[in-house]
């Protein structure tokens, strides 16, 4: 059975165009516009990796990490962002990612290989 | 008149007032050379304070910077202070024109006030500041205005004694010395404060000006990777190219509003005027805007007058002042909103009005909101997207055509409306 991935952006062209390139690789993909519909798919149908956005409108990509954590421990979790250094705070927002659980981080725009990479790192092909 | 005692008080007389001017003088002159020297504004303000109660010989001071855009006529905040007790400071902190304190009534004028004796004193008779004076045993007060050398109030500084008192002239005109100078660093405060906030919305604009730039990329990669692939089934081809062909609109708009930024800014932006019917401007300004309306599920509806309004413009410009009015409509009005696009003519003006649902503007936010790289961290992170631009932009368009924009909301959750006014062509 292929590995389920959990895209969450809110930029609907990434969302599919993740969607297409997942699909290609084999992997079996849900798309979520925000953490919060991110959780609820998560419970109905649950995925091996989230794939998150750190910036969003609902429930932000962070907040979202440490809820997966919470409630989801088993889940591999891949943060992307394209934010710079987080400003007033202290080093970069895929860092805070790396620190809140995240187990891969990507930084926009990243190389297509190197999502592919990390994502069969974490969910070793069959 | 006494010829034998005259000339030993004279002397004596003489000599104190030789003493007392030697002392002010010096004075002022260490006062000089610690504005030079000193870096931090907050302990010259002190200085000054101090000088100033030394002058006028009182038992009390103040210092106050004054805040125009607070309430109708500006409000003075309390800067620095001597003898205050805690309660005096609390109860002075903020100090409006109506207010019934020398102060008020300095800033009411635009003159110096004085009260030589608070009991009795005309303009405080029955206000509130009037027994806070006398409770803190404030007997006497004067209050100079700051001038700046724009000839503009910038603060206040006043002097109270415990005992009715009425200021010499040559006092007075001392202190007019020190007013002057502290008036200078109100405005030096002023314009380091200004220019701090710039840099930090100048900051904040880059770091979000790379986030846009490169969130558009992150989709394009991702499809041209698929598209070189000639086992990419083409089905999926038609999506990816789609995927590619809307992201890079969004990667040139970005890149526009950034050139017209530059443009607006250099005095670059040049205008091709002709006379426009608004109808035209509105329908190109609502097919641009079309796909963010709605994406976000918007209702838009659009009112125009049954008569043509027209008035002399570049329709490229126009067009680009309602669609970035509309944008912003859209942009933070939550899903599903309803956003109202009018046109109508009041007499020798035309106006064009966009009104949303949407978060509203918070009251101390409106002056503001014309401001370029304008957008509230909060509204950013629930509204993402855009560059804190557009309505800058739209300004300085409107106002290259002759015209104004003016933002109205009854608050947060409650709604924006803004309305550009253009000069009617004459028919």
């Amino acid at each position: 059975m292929p590995a389920r991935l959990l895209v969450t952006d809110d930029n609907s062209d990434m969302r599919q165009s993740m969607r297409l390139l997942l699909e290609r690789a084999g992997y079996e993909v849900e798309l979520a516009d925000d953490g919060l519909r991110a959780v609820d798919l998560q419970r109905r149908r649950p995925a091996d990796v989230l794939i998150t956005d750190i910036f969003m409108p609902e429930a932000d990509g962070l907040e979202t990490i440490a809820h997966f954590r919470r409630e989801f421990p088993r889940v591999r979790i891949i943060a992307m962002s394209g934010g710079g250094v987080r400003v007033g705070g202290a080093g970069s927002y895929l860092q805070t990612a790396a620190a809140a659980g995240a187990d891969a981080v990507l930084a926009k725009p990243f190389q297509t290989e190197a999502l592919l990479e990390a994502v069969r790192r974490l969910v070793p092909p069959a | 008149m006494n010829i034998r005692t005259a000339p030993d008080t004279l002397a004596r007389q003489t000599a104190q007032q030789l003493e007392a001017e030697l002392r002010d003088s010096k004075l002022l002159q260490e006062i000089s050379s610690q504005l030079i020297h000193e870096e931090r504004i907050e302990a010259l303000y002190e200085t000054i304070l101090d000088a100033a109660v030394a002058i006028m010989r009182s038992d009390f001071g103040s210092m106050q910077m004054l805040y125009p855009e607070r309430g109708k006529a500006g409000e003075l905040r309390l800067l620095a202070f001597r003898g205050f007790d805690p309660e005096s400071a609390r109860f002075w902190e903020w100090v409006r024109a109506d207010s019934g304190c020398t102060c008020g009534e300095a800033l009411r004028t635009g003159r110096r006030a004085i009260a030589a004796d608070v009991a009795t004193c005309g303009f405080m008779a029955g206000t509130a500041d009037r027994g806070a004076l006398l409770k803190a045993g404030m007997l006497a007060a004067q209050s100079t205005p700051l001038i700046s050398r724009g000839g503009k109030i910038v603060g206040m500084i006043s002097t109270h004694w415990r005992a009715p008192h009425v200021p010499a002239e040559r006092d007075l005109r001392l202190l007019d010395i020190l007013a002057r100078q502290a008036a200078d660093l109100i405005e030096r405060r002023r314009a380091e404060e200004a220019l701090r906030e710039a840099d930090r919305r100048k900051d904040e604009f880059i770091a979000m000006l790379s986030h846009e730039l490169r969130n558009p990329l992150a989709p394009i990669r991702n499809v041209v990777t698929l598209l070189k692939d000639d086992a990419t089934p083409p089905p999926v081809r038609a999506d990816a190219y789609g995927i590619l062909e809307r992201q890079v609109a969004q990667l040139v708009r970005l890149v526009d509003d950034l050139l017209d930024v530059s443009r607006v800014s250099r005095g670059t932006l040049g205008l091709q005027p002709c006379e426009v019917e608004l109808a035209a401007v509105v329908s190109n300004a609502v097919e641009t805007s079309r796909p963010l309306v709605e994406a976000a599920g918007h209702e838009l509806e659009i009112e125009l007058p049954r008569e043509p309004v027209r008035v002399v413009g570049d329709p490229v410009r126009l067009s680009q002042v309602v669609t970035n009015l509309l944008n912003n409509a859209a942009r933070y009005t939550p899903r599903g909103g309803r956003i109202r696009l009018a046109v109508r003519r009041a007499g020798a003006e035309a106006a064009i009005s966009v009104r949303d649902n949407g978060i509203g503007i918070e009251a101390q936010a409106l002056p503001g909101i014309f401001d370029m790289f304008r957008q509230g961290e909060h509204s950013r992170q629930r509204f993402p997207g855009g560059l804190g631009i557009g309505l800058s932009l739209a300004r300085r368009l409107a106002e290259m055509h002759g015209g104004r924009i003016e933002a109205a909301s009854a608050g947060p959750g409650r709604g924006a409306e803004f309305v550009v006014h253009l000069p009617a062509a004459r028919t």
